[in-house]
C-alpha cells in the first residue's frame, strides 16, 4: 500500500493527466481526490502547480473533444452510448439540459463542477452544433477553473491531506481493500439496477400511433407532460388532456397522477432542442 | 421515482411530443401555469 502510494506520488503529473482523462471520458474514476492530493504534493515542493494545472486542462480538453466530436458527427448514437455508461443517465440528461436552458453556453463552465454532467456537456455541445472556437473557449475556461480550484484547495489543505494519507497508510491493505469493495459494490448495484429498469422501460414504451389508438378507443389513461417551464414558454402546446407536471415537480405532485390506469410520460426530444446562447 | 410512489403502470412515449407532432396528431394550447393540473380526462 505504502509503496503503491509512494509510486503514485512520485509520478503525480502522469497520474493527474491519466485520472482526469479517464474521468472526462466517462469512466467511474473520481479525479477530484487526485487533484487535491496533487495540490498537497505541490505544496511540499515536489511538483509545480502550473504544470499540474496545465496537464489537467490538457486531459480535460482531450477527453471532452472526443465527446464533442462524437456528438457533432454521431448525434443520437452518442447520447445512447453515454446513457449506457452513466449510472444515472435520466437525471443526468435532464439536469444538463436544464443547465443549458438556464445558462446557455456558459453551462459548459458550470457542468465541470457537477458530477456526471462534465462528460455529457461536451457531447450535447456537439449535438447542438456549437462552433469549435466557442466550445474550446468555454470548455477551456471551465477546465482551467475546475483544475486550478481543486489543486489550489489541495495546496492550501496540504497538512490535513498529508495527515489523512498517513492514517490510511497505517491501516494498510485493509483500508484499500475496504474502499475498493465499497466502490465496486456501489457501481455494480447501480449498473444492475439500471439494466433492470431499462429492460422494463423497453417493454413498456408506447409509440405515438399506439397512444392515439388507445385515446380513440376511450382507454382509461393519463398522459403526463414532463417538460419544464422553459419548454412551456417556448412551446405552449401539448397533447390533449395531458397533465402538466415538470420533472422537477414530480416529487411534490405525484399524488395528482391516478394509480388505477396506464400513465404515459413524455418530454421534449433533446436532439431537437437548441437552448438559447448556442452558436 | 414514480415506481417508489406506487405509480407502476408507467409507459414512456417514444420520441416525446416531437414524434406525436410529426404524425400530425392533435395538440392543444395549454394556457395553464405549470404547477396546476389541467384535466385528467382525455378528449380527442
Amino acid at each position: 500500500m505504502q509503496q503503491a502510494l509512494e509510486f503514485l506520488l512520485s509520478h503525480i503529473e502522469i497520474v493527474v493527466f491519466l485520472t482526469v482523462l479517464a474521468e472526462q471520458i466517462g469512466l467511474p474514476i473520481p479525479a477530484v481526490p487526485v487533484l487535491l492530493a496533487a495540490g498537497a504534493v505541490a505544496a511540499e515542493g515536489e511538483a509545480h502547480l502550473a504544470v499540474l494545472t496545465g496537464l489537467s486542462v490538457a486531459a480535460c480538453l482531450l477527453g471532452d473533444m472526443v465527446w464533442f466530436e462524437l456528438g457533432l458527427h454521431r448525434g443520437r448514437q452518442t447520447l445512447s452510448l453515454l446513457c449506457r455508461i452513466a449510472l444515472e443517465p435520466d437525471a443526468c440528461v435532464r439536469r444538463t439540459e436544464n443547465l443549458f436552458v438556464r445558462h446557455g453556453i456558459r453551462a459548459l463552465i458550470l457542468a465541470k463542477f457537477i458530477p456526471g454532467l462534465s462528460t455529457l456537456a461536451p457531447a450535447l455541445a456537439g449535438l447542438f452544433k456549437v462552433s469549435i472556437g466557442r466550445f474550446l473557449l468555454f470548455n477551456g475556461a471551465g477546465s482551467l477553473l475546475w483544475s486550478f480550484l481543486f489543486l489550489l484547495l489541495g495546496y492550501i489543505l496540504s497538512e490535513q491531506i498529508s495527515y489523512l494519507a498517513e492514517q490510511v497508510m497505517q491501516l494498510g491493505k485493509t483500508a484499500g481493500l475496504l474502499l475498493a469493495v465499497i466502490l465496486g459494490g456501489y457501481v455494480l448495484y447501480k449498473y444492475l439496477h439500471r439494466q433492470k429498469l431499462l429492460r422494463e422501460l423497453r417493454v413498456a414504451r408506447i409509440s405515438s400511433a399506439e397512444l392515439k389508438q388507445l385515446m380513440d378507443d376511450g382507454h382509461p389513461l393519463s398522459v403526463v407532460d414532463l417538460r419544464g417551464i422553459e419548454d412551456h414558454v417556448a412551446d405552449p402546446y401539448t397533447i390533449p388532456g395531458a397533465l402538466r407536471i415538470s420533472a422537477e415537480e414530480l416529487e411534490q405532485r405525484h399524488d395528482d397522477i391516478p394509480r388505477d390506469r396506464d400513465v404515459i410520460l413524455f418530454c421534449a426530444c433533446p436532439m431537437k432542442r437548441r437552448p438559447r446562447g448556442w452558436r | 421515482m414514480l415506481r417508489r410512489k406506487g405509480i407502476t403502470r408507467v409507459r414512456p412515449l417514444v420520441g416525446g411530443i416531437d414524434a406525436w407532432r410529426e404524425l400530425a396528431y392533435p395538440i392543444e394550447m395549454d394556457d395553464s401555469k405549470v404547477g396546476i393540473v389541467v384535466t385528467a380526462e382525455i378528449h380527442t
